[in-house]
């Protein structure tokens, strides 16, 4: 059976009168790379800053490598490795000066700079300005630097935000070469889902501080494969969306409506509702379901 | 821990390469003692008698009185400000804390960069302040620093009193500069709070007030006012510690670090 690394029950925060994060569950297993997803605001980089320690826990319980984080803060983070946000580095130095910090304060030996310099592929931009970095190289020597000490978790908040495609697949295979290779047990948050569905096995969705799905991304898929996401264009969106908002789970995107339905019979029963109430229906097509069109439709639920 | 400590600390002077606390340290430390050269050079026929007798210890007065009641203040408070916004310019606090380092070692690691810069300047300060008094002396023979010897236990004891003095100032900047992310809160503070000083010299509270402790001790020595020396001494060495140990309980239950 496979060990639970990080396990985080019934957490709660607030930011004064603002909640963000309610009541969350989650359970992170070894060896797994886990997407932690949602849209900007959900409640993940709180979630990611509260298992780092930077945020003081209100309510709700931390365990990282059976440990809680607050008794034994220390002897935790030397077994993690973390990139939040963006990249935290000292722009007036070389990425070997950078590197050279944090593995004084992480105590490993000097030979381990060259190495993870050649796992995020820097070697040959060690001595040069971080200042002078394309942001995908800060994102790599980010994640470099997380590596220094050999974690067993690495904690990464959106690490290809901002990344052109090419950045995009290089973190990627980068993530999936530390996950495969070196059997690091990776935490990666997103708002691009497309981004990250091709490397995650296990993954949590939430929205509004809340979680709305947890499980394997087989379970994603399995639920996929039941649910249908049906695009609809209509002569009137603003009336169709007054007809399904009490009845459907339904999102706008650029003209068009995205529906979650469960099957046929839905989607004749759909057809047959918007016509008979004088909804010109113009287009009716099932979409090719991706991680993204159910997380669409599990955030609109 | 007191290798992590060490080592930590080690981190910490690294960062300050290629910063301006360096330069600033250096242009500090050489600016009054330049100006002090270039008057002496240039008004050779009225300086030359103010430094006949006790020539080393007149114009080390005569460069530190300056340097004690105005630059070191200033450097101080800009200097710890510069440390500060190294991390807060590179969004680097989030992950200094989130390396395996207890609070004390973060907080107390950079109060010790910010100690060494500041003996550094002195010890640059004298040393400018030595050749500067030789520079006029070899542009004019007039002058007596060349064949008189150098009173080093007096300067180290004035030196010793003044850094005394901004002890408190350091640990109420560097508490200031840790807690705000905005440096014009701590800068604007503190500088606010000199000049406040400068304007209370003459009230007969002003020896409970650190921003003018280094100015104080720099023109008092047991030998005046003992009692006002002893003072001041003494709420110097208390205000130190008292305030960065406030400081740091204070960073130490933030809610939000990073």
């Amino acid at each position: 059976m496979e060990s639970t690394i990080v396990n985080i029950g019934g957490l709660s925060h607030h930011f004064k009168d603002q909640k963000v994060l309610d009541n969350i569950s989650l359970q992170i297993k070894k060896g797994s790379i886990y997407g932690f997803l949602g849209p900007n605001g959900a409640g993940k980089t709180t979630t990611l800053r509260l298992l780092l320690g930077l945020l003081e826990k209100q309510q709700g319980e931390i365990s990282i490598f059976g440990s809680g984080l607050f008794l034994n803060r220390i002897n935790i983070l030397k077994r993690i490795g973390s990139l939040i946000e963006m990249p935290s580095l000292y722009a007036h130095l070389t990425g070997l000066q950078n590197l050279e910090i944090f593995r004084l304060s992480y105590q490993t030996s000097r030979k381990r700079i060259a190495e993870v310099l050649e796992i995020a592929g820097l070697s040959d931009a060690g001595k040069k300005k971080v200042r002078s970095y394309s942001l995908g190289m800060k994102q790599r020597l980010g994640i470099a630097l997380s590596l220094l000490h050999d974690p067993e978790l690495l904690i990464l908040d959106e690490p290809t935000n901002g990344l052109d495609p090419e950045g995009i697949i290089e973190i990627r295979n980068l993530l999936k070469r530390l996950n495969q290779e070196f059997g690091k047990t990776i935490l990666i948050s997103s708002h691009l889902l497309n981004e990250v569905e091709k490397i995650i096995t296990d993954v949590a969705i939430i929205q509004h501080g809340k979680i709305l799905f947890e499980g394997s991304f087989p379970d994603l898929q399995q639920k996929m494969s039941r649910e249908l996401i049906i695009e609809i264009e209509v002569n009137d969106i603003h009336q169709t969306i007054v007809l399904l908002k009490d009845n459907y789970s339904f999102k706008e995107k650029d003209g068009r409506l995205l529906i979650g339905l469960t099957g046929n019979e839905d989607i004749a029963r759909l057809n047959s509702f918007l016509v008979a109430s004088g909804v010109k229906v113009y287009k009716l097509a099932v979409q090719n379901t991706n991680l993204e069109d159910i997380f669409i439709q599990i955030i609109s639920k | 821990m007191i290798k992590s400590f060490l080592l930590n600390t080690k981190s910490e002077f690294l960062k300050l390469r290629g910063t301006t606390a360096i330069w600033l340290t250096l242009l500090a430390a050489a600016f009054i003692p330049a100006i002090d050269c270039i008057i002496c050079i240039e008004r050779a026929p009225d300086m030359i008698p103010k430094f006949k007798t006790d020539s080393w210890l007149v114009f080390f007065h005569f460069t530190f009185k300056n340097t004690a009641a105005v630059i070191l203040p200033f450097f101080v408070i800009l200097m710890i400000n510069q440390v500060l916004q190294i991390e807060y310019k590179n969004f680097t606090w989030k992950q200094v804390y989130a390396t395996p380092r207890k609070y004390a070692d973060i907080f107390f690691s950079k109060i010790i960069v910010i100690h060494t810069l500041i003996i550094v300047f002195l010890i640059l300060f004298l040393c400018f302040t030595f050749l500067s008094a030789c520079t006029a002396n070899l542009v004019n023979p007039g002058y007596c620093f060349l064949t008189t010897s150098i009173p080093y236990d007096k300067i180290a004891a004035i030196v010793t009193r003044v850094y005394i003095g901004i002890l408190g100032v350091t640990a109420i900047q560097y508490w200031l500069s840790t807690r705000f992310r905005n440096f014009t809160v701590s800068l604007g503070t503190g500088l606010g709070l000199w000049a406040a000083g400068l304007a209370l010299m003459d009230w007969d509270k002003i020896i409970y007030y650190p921003y003018m402790y280094a100015t104080l001790l720099f023109f008092n020595d047991s030998s005046q006012n003992h009692v006002e020396y002893l003072t001041l001494i003494t709420c110097s060495l208390i205000c130190f510690p008292l305030v960065l140990i406030l400081g740091f309980w204070n960073i130490y239950t933030l809610k939000e670090k990073g």
